[in-house]
């Protein structure tokens, strides 16, 4: 998947900007705060409908405007061309999505057709932060990947706050409500016993990509681990039934103590991942620069797992991340990005790329100045 | 205040009370109304007034009806011991348009949502009950919307009916009828595929 052009109006300090990318590297040099993430936010917003930093439809806005508009030319690895469109109004707090200037229907249809994989310094908390960061790195992919994943998903968020919901009123109300959350208790097993399911499978492929690439980074001889802890699982076997019986039992086991705290204490909502190094917790044990490996060796992963499974090479986004990497790591990363397709990096100095790096045809560098982008080589032209 | 004429800030106000009018529409709408003849204004405002006045629930199947009971319900030819019950007056509306239920409805008024403060006390769920307990009730037909709302409320019903010894049975979930198959959205095709019969 590549972005052709892009036409941003309104969006954070982008008043109006148009830009035509490269194939390959676009590198986004500019000072902190002229608009070099907000540009990246808004290439978020074409592919997902949404900020990737979880910022609100208003919060990105530009301030004192009610609307703002992202459009551009996407074209997939066939050639195949999609103009896509996203408009916000403040007023009337209505978001429109077009595919071909034809309104989608549902959100949720357009996520994983524009693969994305982001490394920004918030990435940093998949290694160090906690359970829920590992989650949401699940989910993330996995959803891109998998339609179905990401409806279970979001059917099962819904069902958990009804369900919270029932157990908190009855702990308010001192009241029974067995009756009330049995029908609750049935969709929360079968939605989450599909998650489960589906994280089982997606970590197992997984676990060879990333132990793969941490390898070419670090070289050989440190191991990388992820493993699944599942709040619920089936004792023996992740075979769908397996989990549904050891998550029904779960429930029952804790029923107590779900109804004196009054919230869901079982199913996928506390999943965790645990990761190591040699047989050691990386949240405990890891260096800075383990830490970082990881975390790259995690986004090549999951860039190879989502061109496998959408046939489509995710489009990359790096965030201010070189300040972060020391010169090694960062000429890997910066190798691959060179082999993998559309990559958009974003820095404050230009020199984290080596002098040899070819600005030719395929490589393009953009001057970001006040929410204005100006590609590099037009510049000297006009000067 | 954004116009110089109050009377049409409030109006506009109260357009942008209704469901899916944003203010924009509101303002338009407003606007238009003042541009239409008076006694068109003077019909639209007799028939706002005239809904309220006339339609109440169905005292059989809390349907929205102007007579009492409904068509639905005092209508003879209509098989008295089917009941579909669904969430909204439109559902029956929607059922109705295929002309191929004969059976009769049971309107519950929404669905179970705690997060909304429903719950089965909110719904005509007394009266589904009481109406099983008077009459020749054969099978009862759940066709609740799909959501997990939807769901729950069908998961519930059917604890609460299956004691009472009668056919309870919930409408399938699956493909539109006269769609390519390489149309259907993944979850819908997936739930197709788990609700499969034999051939």
């Amino acid at each position: 998947m590549k972005i052709r052009d892009i036409h941003v109006r309104k969006f954070r300090n982008h008043t109006q900007t148009d830009a035509v990318f490269s194939e390959g590297v676009n590198a986004l040099l500019g000072q902190n705060g002229e608009g070099k993430t907000n540009l990246l936010e808004a290439i978020s917003y074409l592919c997902l409908t949404k900020s990737f930093f979880g910022s609100t439809d208003g919060v990105v806005l530009q301030v004192g405007e009610n609307r703002f508009e992202v459009s551009g030319e996407l074209e997939g690895d066939t050639g195949i061309r999609y103009h896509v469109a996203v408009a916000y109004e403040h007023a009337e707090k209505t978001k429109e999505f077009f595919i071909n200037r034809t309104r989608v229907e549902k959100f949720s249809d357009v996520v994983g057709q524009f693969p994305v994989v982001v490394l920004s310094p918030e990435s940093g908390a998949i290694t160090t932060g906690g359970p829920a960061d590992r989650r949401r790195f699940l989910d993330f992919v996995i959803s891109q990947s998998s339609k179905v994943y990401l409806e279970d998903l979001l059917e099962y968020r819904r069902v958990l706050r009804q369900r919270n919901k029932v157990l908190f009123d009855s702990k308010v109300s001192r009241t029974d409500a067995t009756d009330l959350l049995e029908p609750w208790n049935e969709e929360l097993v079968d939605r989450g016993t599909r998650i489960v399911h589906r994280r089982h499978a997606f970590l197992e492929e997984l676990q060879p990509l990333v132990t793969e690439s941490y390898a070419s980074i670090a070289g050989g001889t440190e191991r990388p681990m992820m493993t699944y802890e599942p709040s619920v699982d089936g004792k023996e076997s992740t075979s769908e039934e397996a989990i549904k019986q050891g998550f029904l039992s779960e429930l029952k086991r804790k029923a107590g103590e779900e109804k004196r705290f009054g919230i869901t204490l079982v199913g996928p909502h506390r999943d965790e991942v645990t990761l190591e190094i040699n047989n050691l917790g990386v949240r405990s044990h890891a260096s800075q620069g383990q830490h970082k490996t990881l975390l790259i060796a995690l986004k090549v992963a999951e860039f190879l797992y989502l061109q496998n499974k959408r046939n489509e090479k995710p489009i990359l986004l790096l965030d201010d991340i070189f300040t972060e990497l020391d010169a090694h790591r960062a000429k890997r990363l910066l190798a691959l990005t060179n082999s993998v397709g559309q990559s958009f990096i974003s820095t404050t100095s230009d020199s984290v790329f080596p002098t040899e790096f070819n600005w030719a045809n395929a490589n393009k560098r953009f001057v970001v100045h006040r929410g204005t982008v100006e590609h590099e080589g037009a510049r000297v032209l006009a000067n | 205040m954004i116009f110089t004429a109050e009377s049409i800030e409030q109006l506009s106000e109260q357009f942008s009370q209704l469901p899916g009018i944003g203010r924009k529409t509101a303002h338009r709408l407003a606007l238009y109304v003042v541009k239409m003849q008076r006694e068109e204004v003077v019909s639209l405002a007799r028939a706002l007034v005239n809904v309220k006045d006339r339609v109440r629930y169905c005292t059989v199947c809390s349907n929205i009806t102007e007579a009492d009971p409904c068509p639905i319900c005092s209508n003879t030819k209509r098989d008295k011991t089917v009941v579909c019950v669904v969430e909204e007056p439109t559902d029956v509306l929607a059922l109705e348009r295929t002309n191929e239920f004969a059976g009769v409805y049971h309107v519950l008024g929404g669905a179970l949502s705690p997060l909304d403060g429903v719950g089965p006390e909110d719904l005509r769920i007394k009266e589904l009950l009481q109406r099983l307990s008077d009459s020749t009730v054969e099978e009862i037909i759940l066709a609740l919307n799909s959501d997990v709302e939807g769901e729950a409320t069908t998961l519930y019903l059917s604890k609460l009916l299956k004691p009472l010894c009668m056919k309870v049975t919930r409408i399938a979930r699956g493909l539109p009828v006269g769609t390519d198959l390489e149309f259907a959205d993944e979850a819908t095709l997936s739930r197709a595929l788990e609700g499969r019969i034999a051939v």
